[in-house]
C-alpha cells in the first residue's frame, strides 16, 4: 500500500503538531454540542473506526451507515455522497449536524479557549485563538431555519467575528484530519501475495488460501467487482448506483451523489473556497468540471475494501448484514431498486455458487491488514 | 482477466487437496507467468493509475503528416494519439492525451488539432460556403463514454484553446477499467460531424 | 377481467359517488386529514373522451373539459349530470382539442381552444358569450387561469405567458426565452406567477412583476423532479403540479419545497382507482374536501381525497419508477427489410429491433439530454441505407431542433444478440442554424417527421407548418406543403412525398424532390385524429387513427377506404396507436403506443403478431388463438 496522496488544501495535514491536536480533539466528547459525542463515539478505534450499527446513531439516528476512517487518506471523496472533497471539509460535517454531534462552531471556540491543554497546542500550531468575550455560548449557521438559536446568534455576530469563528473551525477539522491520515493499516494477506507474486516468489501461494484465491479470480473474472473496486484500497473513489434495497421505504427517496454534487457546490469548505490551503490547484480544478445530472441519483461512493471483514453491516445504509448478503445481492440483484431510467448498466447479475460465496467471502477477509498502532487507537495522553 | 487464467485458478483448489507442496509451486508458476503475460494484471489492481494504453512517443502536431493514415473514424485499441476522420470525411482530428498513455481513474487532459480533409486538406484549401453565416471557424467539442455501460464520464471535462490554435480539454476521467470511447464533434454552419476514437485502458 | 374500453354511459350510482365526495360527504371512511395531504383514492369516471382540465364553478358545480370530443360536462351540486355540450370545428363558438379550461368569478368559462389558437368564454351550458383572444396572438394555447383581474395563458406554441385583461386585451407577455412548451399556469394571493414549463420539465415562478425569480426540477423521476410537467393548481398555500409523465401528482411550498407526492404507476393494463396514468389536470375544489385529476390519456378522471397514514401508501414505488412499469413505444416507427426502429418516449431513447419470431432488440441509444447523440423530445425515425451498405437511423428532435444521424455498425457474422455499443453517433444537424447559414431565413424549426430516401431529406417543420427538403448533404433545396400541419410524412415507390395534415385531417401528396402538390385524399370525415401515415407497393396507404383506435386503408379492397381495428387488447385492436411501417415482405407493422406494443398485420390486415410488453403481447397471442 502506497502513502496516501498529499492533500495540498490542508497545509498542517502531516505536521505532528496538527496530528497531536486532532488525537486530542478526536476523542473529546467536549465537541460535542452536550459534551457526551465525540468522534471516536461512531467511529470506534475497537470497531475498525465505525460503530458496527447500520446507521450512525449520535444525538439522533442518521440515515447513512457509519464509514471507517482506516485509509481513508487514500479517498477522493468523502460521506457517502461525496459532500465533502477534503477530509477536513467531511470533519466539518459531523461536528454541527444536529443528529451527529449536535455542536457548534461558536462553542467549539469556546472549549478550545477554555481547555488549556488544547489551547496550548492548538496556539503552537495556528497562533493566538480568538476573544471570547462577546461571543454567544453556542451558534452556527443554519439557513433554512431563520428562528433556530444557533442561526439567530450566528447571525448577530458580524462578518469579522464569523470569519474568526470559522477560521478557528476550519482548523480543528484541519486538526482531526491530520491525525486520520495516520489511521493506515498494515499490510493484508493478500498484499503480500501480490508482492511475492511480483518477485515470482512460489511460497507466496501459503500467504492466500486456496479458496481466497479462487475468491479473487472470482473477483477480476465473472463477479467484475474489479470494474469498481480496483487501486490500494480497492476502490474507484468514485459513484454508482448500485440499486440496493433501502432498509426502510421512508429512505428510498435518497439523492446520494445528486444531492452531495450540489452540497460540495455549495459548501464554503471545498477545495476552492476561502479555507483551502490550494485554491488554485488540481482539487480545485475538479469542482469545475463537476457531473451535476439526475443520472447520479441514488450514486453513493465505491467504499474501500481494505477491512471490508470489520465494517458489517454493508452499503450506505447498512442494509446488508454480512458480506454474504452483499455477495447474494450483487448476484441476483434481488430486490434491486431500478432507480434510474438511463443510468450505467454496470451491474449484472452473476449467479454464485455457495461455494463461490465462500471463496469471495475469504478472498475479502484477506484484504484485512495489519491493525491501526495501538497508539492511534487510544486518547492520547494529556499533561 | 482470461478464461485460462480462471481455469488456472479454479484448478488450484484442487491440486492442493492432493499433493500440497508440488501443486502449490507448479501452480504458483503457472499463475505467475499468466500474471506477467497479461501484464501484471494483478499488481495492477492494487495501482491507481495502472497504465495499459501503451503508445508511441512524441505528440501529435497540427500540419503534421498522418500518424495513422490508415484510421479511418475509430482508433486503434490502446492508442494515445493518432488522426481520425469524421464521420462524413469531412474533417481531420490529430489528438495525443496528456499525459500519455491515458491513465485509469487519473484526470488527464485530450489536445487536439483540426484541419480540413477535403482539397489538399490545408485550411487555405478550404472551400466552404459559409453563406449567410460568413466565414465561421468549426469548433470542436471533446468528450468520451462507455457505449458498452451506457455511461459517459463522472466529469464535464473544461474545453479552452491552446496557443497555436488546437483544443485542449481538461479534467478528463476514465473511472472505470475498460473500452472508451473518445469523441470529437466538430461544428461549423450547424452540422455536427463526429469522430470517435475507442480507447481501452487498465484491462 | 378486461378493461373498460369501450364507451358507457355512467351509472347513476357512480356519479352519486362522485357527486357526495367531491363535496366532502361520501359514505366512505370518516377520514381526518391529519397532515394536510391528500391521496386517498376516492370516485373514477371512466371511458370519457380525453379529459383534459377541470375547473369548479363558484357554484359548486364541477366542470370537466374534454378534448377527444371537444366540449365540456358538468356535475351539478345536485348530483344532476349535464351531457357533454361542445361541436368540433373552428367557427365561433366551435372547438378543436382544446386544452385549457379555468372558470370566472361570474360563473363563465374560459376554454383555451387550443387547435383554433384562441380563447372563448362560455356560459357553463355551453352557449358562446365571446371570443376573448383571437387568431393571431396565440399559437397552441393550453392552460389559463384568471387571478387579480388579469387573464394569464400558457402560450404554448410561442413558449411564452401572455398576460390580457378581463376585456382580452394582450397586457404583457411573461417568460420569452425561458419557457419551453408552458403547459399550464397558476398564480398565487400574492400575485406570483407559476408556470409549468413542460419542456424544461420544471416549475418557474415569476413575481407579481412578470421577472422570473425562481425555478425548481429537471427531468428525471425522482422527488421534486419532472418529466413534462402538465397541470398546476394553486390552492391555500400549496402547489399542486400534475407531473404527467412520472404518473403523479407533487405538491410544494411557494418557495418549490417538495411536501409529499401521490400517484402510483398501473401495473395491469388500464388500472386506475388511485393508479394514475398520464395525468395532465389538476384541480382543488375550493373547500378543499377533493382533488379531480384529469387522465386524458387513460380517457377518465379520477377523485382524491384527504390521505390517511404514510406517505409513502401513495407516493410512487421506487421500484417501479422505471424498470417495473412497461414503457410505451412511439409514437413513430420505421422499418427496412431487417430493422424496426422505435421509440421509448420515457427514456428518450431509440430501439432498434430484429425481425424474427418475435422481433428481438439489438440496441438501444440515446437518452435524454441536450448533447450530441441525446435528445429532448424525440418524434420521428427514419431508416436509411447509405450507398456503401450501412444501416443509418435519422432522429428528428422537435425540441431541440435537430436531426441526428447515426450509424449501426453490426457484425453479421455473430449471433442476434444485444450490444449496447451498436450506434455511433455521425452527424447532428441543427436545423435553424443551416436554414440561417444558406440564406433560408432565422425562423426556429421545431421537426415533428422526417423521411429519407436516396437523393432527399424531408423533415416537417411544425412550428413553420412546412416541409423543407435537403439533400443528402443538408443543403436546404426548398419547402413545400406550406400551411400544413403534417403529423408524418412518407414516401412512395416514385419519389413522391405524403403529407399526413393532422389539421385538416388530409392526406396530401406532392411531386418527388418537393414539388407541387398533385392530391389530396380523403378529410376529416374518415380520420378522427390521424397519427401516422405509410406508402407500400403498388402505392397501398396506410394511415393510422388515434382517435378511433384502428388503420384506414386507402384504397381498401373494393377501391374505398377500409377501416380496421377497434379499441381494445385483443389481436388486431388498439388503444390510440401512432406510426406505421409497411415492411418489404408485404406486412405491416403498427405501433400500438396505449398498448405499449407494436402489432404486425398481414398484407390483407390479418394480425400476425405482437411484441413489447409481456402482459399486453400476450393478450393480443391469446385472443389471435381464440
Amino acid at each position: 500500500m502506497p502513502a496516501p496522496p498529499a492533500d495540498e488544501t490542508n497545509r498542517v495535514a502531516d505536521d505532528p503538531r496538527a496530528v497531536r491536536l486532532g488525537h486530542l480533539l478526536f476523542f473529546d466528547p467536549g465537541l460535542s454540542g452536550a459534551g457526551d459525542i465525540s468522534c471516536a463515539t461512531c467511529h470506534d478505534p475497537e470497531r475498525a473506526f465505525t460503530d458496527g450499527r447500520p446507521v450512525g446513531v449520535g444525538r439522533g439516528e442518521g440515515r447513512r451507515n457509519t464509514p471507517t476512517v482506516i485509509d481513508s487518506a487514500h479517498q477522493r471523496w468523502f460521506t457517502w455522497d461525496g459532500r465533502a472533497d477534503s477530509a477536513w471539509a467531511q470533519a466539518t460535517g459531523p461536528l454541527e449536524h444536529p443528529d451527529e454531534m449536535a455542536g457548534s462552531r461558536v462553542a467549539i471556540v469556546r472549549q478550545l479557549v477554555g481547555d488549556p491543554v488544547l489551547r496550548a497546542v492548538y496556539e503552537d500550531l495556528f497562533g493566538p485563538l480568538p476573544e471570547v468575550a462577546g461571543l454567544p455560548a453556542a451558534g452556527r449557521p443554519v439557513p433554512a431555519q431563520p428562528q433556530h438559536p444557533h442561526q439567530r446568534a450566528w447571525a448577530g455576530l458580524d462578518g469579522d467575528r464569523r470569519r474568526q469563528v470559522d477560521r478557528v473551525f476550519v482548523n480543528v477539522a484541519k486538526a482531526l484530519a491530520a491525525y486520520q491520515r495516520r489511521l493506515v493499516s498494515g499490510p493484508s494477506a493478500f498484499d503480500d501475495f501480490v508482492s511475492a507474486l511480483r518477485r515470482e516468489d512460489a511460497s507466496a501461494a501459503r500467504s492466500l488460501s486456496a479458496s481466497a484465491q479462487r475468491g479473487l479470480s472470482l473477483f477480476l473474472g465473472r463477479a467484475g467487482c474489479r470494474r469498481c473496486h480496483f487501486g490500494p484500497t480497492l476502490s474507484d473513489g468514485e459513484f454508482h448506483n448500485t440499486g440496493a434495497p433501502p432498509r426502510r421505504m421512508a429512505d428510498a427517496d435518497d439523492a446520494g451523489r445528486y444531492e452531495g454534487a450540489r452540497l460540495l457546490l455549495a459548501s464554503p469548505f471545498h477545495a476552492a473556497g476561502e479555507f483551502s490551503d490550494d485554491r488554485d490547484g488540481a482539487r480545485a480544478a475538479t469542482l469545475r468540471t463537476l457531473r451535476q445530472s439526475p443520472e447520479t441519483w441514488g450514486e453513493f461512493r465505491t467504499p474501500s475494501l481494505r477491512h471490508v471483514a470489520l465494517t458489517a453491516p454493508y452499503m450506505h445504509a447498512g442494509q446488508l448484514p454480512d458480506l454474504r448478503a452483499v455477495l447474494r445481492f450483487y448476484s441476483t440483484l434481488e430486490g434491486a431498486l431500478a432507480v434510474n431510467h438511463h443510468g450505467e448498466t454496470v451491474l449484472t447479475p452473476f449467479a454464485l455458487s455457495d461455494a463461490e460465496t465462500d471463496d469471495l467471502v475469504a478472498f475479502l477477509e484477506s484484504l484485512t491488514g495489519g491493525a491501526v498502532p495501538n497508539a492511534w487507537r487510544t486518547p492520547p495522553s494529556r499533561p | 482477466m482470461t478464461p485460462e487464467t480462471c481455469t488456472l485458478a479454479a484448478g488450484a483448489g484442487d491440486g492442493q487437496r492432493t499433493g500440497v507442496r508440488t501443486g502449490v509451486r507448479t501452480w504458483v508458476r503457472t499463475w505467475v507467468r499468466a500474471w506477467v503475460r497479461a501484464g501484471l494484471l494483478l499488481a495492477g489492481l492494487l495501482l491507481v493509475s495502472l497504465a495499459a494504453c501503451r503508445g508511441g512517443p512524441g505528440p501529435a502536431r497540427r500540419g503534421a503528416t498522418a500518424i495513422d493514415p490508415g484510421s479511418a473514424t475509430r482508433g486503434g485499441t490502446g492508442a494515445s494519439e493518432g488522426e481520425v476522420s469524421t464521420a462524413f470525411g469531412t474533417w481531420r482530428v490529430a489528438w495525443r492525451s496528456v499525459p500519455a498513455p491515458v491513465p485509469l481513474n487519473t484526470p488527464f487532459a485530450v489536445e487536439a488539432w483540426l484541419r480540413p480533409a477535403g482539397g489538399d486538406g490545408s485550411w487555405e484549401g478550404d472551400t466552404w460556403d459559409g453563406g449567410a453565416a460568413g466565414d465561421v471557424q468549426p469548433s470542436l467539442v471533446i468528450d468520451a463514454g462507455m457505449p458498452h455501460h451506457q455511461h459517459g464520464m463522472n466529469r464535464t471535462p473544461e474545453l479552452s484553446r491552446l496557443p497555436d490554435g488546437g483544443f485542449r480539454a481538461d479534467g478528463m476521467l476514465f473511472h472505470m477499467p475498460g473500452a472508451w470511447t473518445l469523441v470529437f464533434d466538430v461544428s461549423r454552419g450547424g452540422i455536427t460531424e463526429r469522430a470517435e476514437v475507442v480507447l481501452t485502458v487498465g484491462e | 377481467m378486461r378493461p373498460n374500453l369501450l364507451p358507457q354511459r355512467w351509472s347513476r350510482g357512480a356519479l352519486l359517488v362522485v357527486w357526495l365526495v367531491l363535496h366532502g360527504v361520501a359514505p366512505l371512511r370518516a377520514s381526518q386529514d391529519v397532515e394536510g395531504r391528500y391521496g386517498m383514492f376516492a370516485a373514477q369516471v371512466d371511458a370519457r373522451r380525453e379529459p383534459y382540465a377541470a375547473a369548479f364553478l363558484p357554484d359548486g358545480r364541477l366542470a370537466v373539459l374534454e378534448r377527444g370530443a371537444p366540449g365540456v360536462v358538468l356535475i351539478g351540486v345536485d348530483g344532476s349530470l349535464t351531457p357533454r355540450w361542445g361541436v368540433r370545428g373552428d367557427l365561433p363558438g366551435q372547438l378543436e382539442r382544446p386544452s385549457g379550461l379555468t372558470a370566472t368569478p361570474e360563473g363563465t368559462l374560459l376554454i383555451a381552444d387550443t387547435g383554433n389558437h384562441r380563447v372563448q368564454e362560455f356560459t357553463p351550458d355551453g352557449r358562446l358569450l365571446r371570443v376573448v383572444v383571437g387568431a393571431g396572438v396565440l399559437r397552441s394555447p393550453q392552460g389559463l387561469t384568471l387571478a387579480h383581474g388579469r387573464l394569464y395563458v400558457a402560450d404554448t406554441g410561442n413558449h411564452r405567458l401572455v398576460v390580457l385583461d378581463r376585456e382580452g386585451a394582450a397586457l404583457t407577455t411573461i417568460g420569452e426565452g425561458d419557457l419551453r412548451r408552458p403547459a399550464d399556469v397558476a398564480v398565487d394571493a400574492a400575485g406570483r406567477v407559476y408556470v409549468a414549463d413542460g419542456g424544461h420539465h420544471r416549475v418557474v415562478r415569476f413575481g407579481p412583476d412578470g421577472r422570473l425569480d425562481s425555478a425548481w426540477g429537471e427531468r428525471g423521476p425522482f422527488p421534486g423532479l419532472f418529466v413534462e410537467p402538465a397541470g398546476l393548481a394553486w390552492h391555500g398555500d400549496r402547489l399542486y403540479v400534475a407531473d404527467r409523465d412520472n404518473h403523479r401528482i407533487q405538491v410544494f411550498t411557494s418557495e418549490g419545497v417538495r411536501l409529499y407526492e401521490w400517484g402510483k404507476h398501473a401495473r395491469r393494463p388500464r388500472e386506475g382507482e388511485g393508479h394514475l396514468h398520464y395525468p395532465d389536470g389538476v384541480a382543488v375544489a375550493p373547500d378543499g374536501a377533493s382533488v379531480v385529476v384529469c387522465e386524458s390519456f387513460a380517457d377518465r378522471w379520477q377523485v382524491f381525497r384527504p390521505a390517511e397514514g404514510e406517505a409513502t401508501l401513495y407516493a410512487a414505488d421506487p421500484a417501479l419508477v422505471s424498470g417495473g412499469a412497461s414503457p410505451h413505444f412511439g409514437p413513430p416507427v420505421a422499418a427496412n427489410d431487417e430493422l424496426i426502429v422505435l421509440i421509448q418516449p420515457e427514456t428518450q431513447s431509440v430501439q432498434v429491433f430484429r425481425m424474427g419470431e418475435p422481433p428481438l432488440m439489438i440496441t438501444r441509444f440515446g437518452g435524454y439530454g441536450d448533447g450530441v447523440g441525446r435528445f429532448l423530445q424525440l418524434t420521428d425515425v427514419a431508416l436509411h441505407v447509405s450507398a456503401d451498405e450501412q444501416t443509418h437511423v435519422l432522429v428528428c428532435d422537435g425540441d431541440a431542433g435537430r436531426v441526428q444521424e447515426f450509424r449501426l455498425e453490426r457484425d453479421a457474422s455473430t449471433a442476434v444478440r444485444f450490444d449496447p455499443a451498436m450506434a455511433h453517433l455521425m452527424r447532428a444537424v441543427d436545423l435553424s442554424v443551416v436554414l440561417a447559414a444558406h440564406g433560408w431565413g432565422t425562423a426556429v424549426v421545431e421537426p415533428r417527421a422526417i423521411a429519407r430516401d436516396a437523393e432527399h431529406v424531408y423533415v416537417a417543420d411544425g412550428r413553420g407548418r412546412r416541409v423543407l427538403v435537403f439533400d443528402a448533404g443538408w443543403r436546404c433545396l426548398g419547402v413545400t406543403a406550406e400551411g400544413r400541419d403534417a403529423v408524418d410524412l412518407a414516401l412512395g415507390e416514385d419519389g413522391r412525398l405524403w403529407v399526413l395534415d393532422g389539421g385538416r385531417r388530409e392526406v396530401a401528396v406532392f411531386e418527388a424532390g418537393g414539388g407541387a402538390e398533385v392530391a389530396s385524399l380523403a378529410g376529416e370525415v374518415l380520420f378522427d385524429r390521424p397519427g401516422g401515415i405509410a406508402v407500400g407497393r403498388g402505392g397501398r396507404v396506410v394511415v393510422t387513427d388515434t382517435g378511433r383506435h384502428g388503420f384506414v386503408t386507402l384504397p381498401g379492397e373494393d377501391g374505398v377506404p377500409s377501416m380496421l381495428g377497434a379499441p381494445g387488447l385483443g389481436a388486431g385492436e388498439f388503444f390510440k396507436p401512432r406510426g406505421v411501417a409497411w415492411l418489404p415482405d408485404g406486412r405491416l407493422v403498427v405501433v400500438d403506443h396505449g398498448n405499449h406494443r407494436a402489432q404486425l398485420f398481414e398484407a390483407d390486415g390479418t394480425f400476425a403478431d405482437a411484441f413489447g410488453a409481456r402482459l399486453y403481447v400476450r393478450e393480443a397471442r391469446r385472443s389471435a388463438n381464440r
